[in-house]
């Protein structure tokens, strides 16, 4: 992956297995009296290698705690590390840098920009990095083959299905070869068909033995997919189970409509 | 031009290539050299939103017309003013001193003609004559002229590069005047047949014979314009003790004209002004004195500030249109310097767009005024044009302001569902 961070070329020498590892992160919004706490003392590593998925009722704090694991929003306290490196620590220039060599998203309402087409849209984590257009042009290209949208290339957002979007949006992810996705509601705007082909593409293109993709979820529908459960109420973690047995234990909450 | 590889800004025009190969290939040449990718990114999101580029390019492009044409008009009405200084085209005028500009005639005596004459440095000091007069029409109308006396024996100050007919000799022959050219149908001795060489008419019922044709723009009066010789202009007019306008002057060789001027206005007590003086002595009245400049100014600053408040507003709207994208953007990695520019970029664009359709449209408004021969005044100088790009510029970079601060203040959190 081109890039000049020198957090890019140490985290490449790095022989880590874990993606993130957060200790004893605390997040409130507002302050004094209007302080509103929404994590507790949240604990949790996401290893490579694995499709982790995030669940739990609204509001219980799974988009502020992908945020912070994502560097894009700061804790109040709490040791976070993303691939080794320590984020509660880095300047937001730091962050920025972590973020664009190692971090790939995955939006509910897919934020594909309306005006440019499938290619262009994949190729804009590529441009955002500096790589050359030419070379943005053929990844993003690549990128769209892996997702089986390698015949649409020119078509607009509007021209293509919700999940053909969601795929354009997945290559979007993919294109730098990141090794943390991360998936916000991914299969909510769409159809249950079409959401559990969602998933099996991004589980077959995304989970590698050197990568690995958290979702963030209400739809219990594409549950199986998932190598770990982390349940979360109420700003803290109340579950951490591996599929299947997990699924049907009684530790999972009612699934509030998306 | 043989590119193995495609653009990824250009890939959504990949199936145009074959119609317009040559223009394509160029075109995304020269863009590419231009802008980074993703500042064509930045164009492409301008462009595909098409209601709201057009709206943003209307109002820019409202600004710059009203800018540029109530601009024009005022300088058409600024020149108007002067136009009697330009095309005389003498180095130093002499007036009364309480002369506050080119129509406020105060007569002088025929003697301080004389008087400038004796002053070192003159190296010529001729007479003006430049008095409102009535023609009295064969159709029994009357009309108000501007009558223009110059030297008899020189005819320094008639505009002679602008003589469109006749020959300046003829005003030696008897009852002899130039007409400037809109004069001829003012002049008329009916609605069908307009005035021509040749053609008579009484002035203070004194004959008047028309031998020269000038072309030469109309002052702020819009008076037709008699020329003739000094002399004869007198006869033209009621006998007055003062009819001597102006005194026309030009210095010797090496001799300062600013320098010569001071020195008749010590030594004659008149007023006696360089032409750039004199004309600027004459905008300043018209500035201050007409309340002029004040109904433009406002009409040109409604334009602004409609332009602006349009621009702002869409420009606002279609950020926050797009603030998601931006968000992804900033949580994709990009910095804030980079959504900036794309905003700036955009914002610049739409500017430049309108600019260009304003001021051309502007421009076709004056060619069109100026082709159908009317009397609306009408002239854009060059510093017209720099100035309304500045003010657009201004307008845009107002525009975008607060949508820089809206992208500047954006967390990328913004992208997540909840």
């Amino acid at each position: 992956m081109p890039s000049s961070s020198p957090l890019l070329i140490e985290n490449n020498n790095s022989v880590t297995t874990e993606a993130s590892r957060l200790v004893g992160v605390n997040k409130s919004y507002g302050k004094g009296n209007l302080a509103l706490q929404v994590l507790f003392d949240v604990s949790l590593t996401v290893k490579m290698g694995e499709m982790t998925f995030l669940v739990g009722p609204s509001g219980c704090g799974k988009t502020t705690l992908i945020s912070i694991i994502s560097g894009i929003l700061s804790a109040n306290s709490g040791e976070i590390s993303l691939f080794g490196h320590r984020l509660d620590t880095a300047t937001d220039k730091q962050k920025t840098a972590l973020r664009k060599a190692n971090l790939g998203f995955i939006f509910q309402q897919y934020h594909l920009v309306p005006t440019l087409t499938a290619l262009e849209n994949v190729a804009i984590p590529l441009l955002i990095d500096g790589i050359s257009e030419a070379e943005a042009a053929q990844l993003a290209q690549d990128a769209l083959h892996a997702v089986d949208l390698g015949s649409r290339p020119t078509a607009y957002p509007r021209e293509l299905s919700g999940g053909q979007q969601q795929r354009v949006a997945i290559a979007r992810a993919l294109s730098r070869n990141p090794k943390l996705i991360i998936c916000d509601e991914p299969t909510a705007a769409l159809d249950g068909k079409t959401g559990q082909r969602v998933l099996e593409l991004l589980k077959a293109v995304a989970v590698k033995p050197n990568s690995a993709v958290i979702v963030v979820t209400h739809d219990n529908r594409i549950y199986d997919y998932a190598d770990r459960i982390i349940s979360m109420n109420d700003g803290r973690i109340i579950g951490d189970e591996r599929p299947h047995s997990a699924l049907r234990g009684s530790f999972l909450p009612p699934e509030p409509p998306p | 031009m043989n590119r193995t590889k495609p653009s990824v800004v250009s890939a959504g025009r990949l199936r145009y290539t074959k119609l317009i190969p040559i223009t394509y290939e160029y075109g995304t040449l020269l863009l590419e050299s231009v802008l980074s990718a993703m500042n064509r990114i930045a164009l492409k999101m301008l462009f595909g939103d098409r209601l709201k580029f057009f709206t943003l390019v209307a109002g820019l492009t409202f600004s710059a017309l009203l800018i540029t044409q109530q601009g024009s008009i005022f300088c058409g009405l600024l020149k108007r003013f002067i136009v009697a200084i330009e095309n005389t085209n003498v180095p130093i005028w002499v007036m009364d001193p309480e002369n506050r500009f080119i129509d406020d005639v105060k007569p002088l005596q025929e003697t301080d003609l004389y008087r400038i004459r004796s002053i070192g440095g003159v190296g010529w000091a001729m007479p003006y004559l430049k008095r409102l007069s009535q023609v009295q029409l064969p159709s029994g109308k009357s009309q108000n002229v501007q009558l223009i006396g110059y030297d008899s024996q020189t005819l320094i100050g008639l505009p002679t590069t602008a003589i469109i007919a006749g020959n300046v000799l003829d005003l030696n022959s008897p009852d002899a005047v130039f007409v400037d050219k809109k004069a001829l149908t003012k002049l008329a001795a009916n609605e069908d047949t307009p005035a021509t060489i040749g053609s008579v008419f009484e002035m203070e019922d004194k004959r008047a014979r028309i031998v020269g044709i000038v072309d030469v723009a109309n002052g702020f009066q819009s008076f037709p314009q008699v020329m003739t010789t000094y002399d004869r202009a007198k006869t033209y007019m009621p006998p007055q003790r003062k009819m001597l306008s102006y005194v026309l002057v030009s210095p010797q060789d090496n001799q300062d004209p600013e320098e010569l001027a001071e020195r008749i206005t010590k030594q004659t007590g008149l007023l006696a002004l360089t032409q750039e003086q004199y004309i600027t002595r004459t905008l300043d009245y018209f500035v201050h004195n007409t309340g002029i400049p004040i109904n433009f100014g406002i009409t040109v600053m409604l334009g602004v500030l409609i332009g602006a408040a349009v621009s702002a507003q869409t420009f606002y709207t279609f950020t926050i249109e797009n603030l998601k994208q931006f968000a992804t953007f900033k949580a994709m990695g990009a910095s804030s310097g980079v959504l900036v520019r794309m905003i700036l970029l955009q914002a610049l664009t739409v500017g430049l767009i309108g600019y260009g359709i304003g001021v051309g449209l502007a421009s076709l408004f004056g060619a069109m005024l100026l082709r159908a021969g009317t009397e609306l005044a009408y002239f854009t100088p060059w510093q017209l044009p720099v100035l309304c790009f500045f003010a657009v510029v201004i307008v845009c970079l107002l525009s975008s302001l607060l949508s820089i601060v809206k992208v500047i203040r954006l967390e990328p959190a913004a992208v997540f569902s909840s």
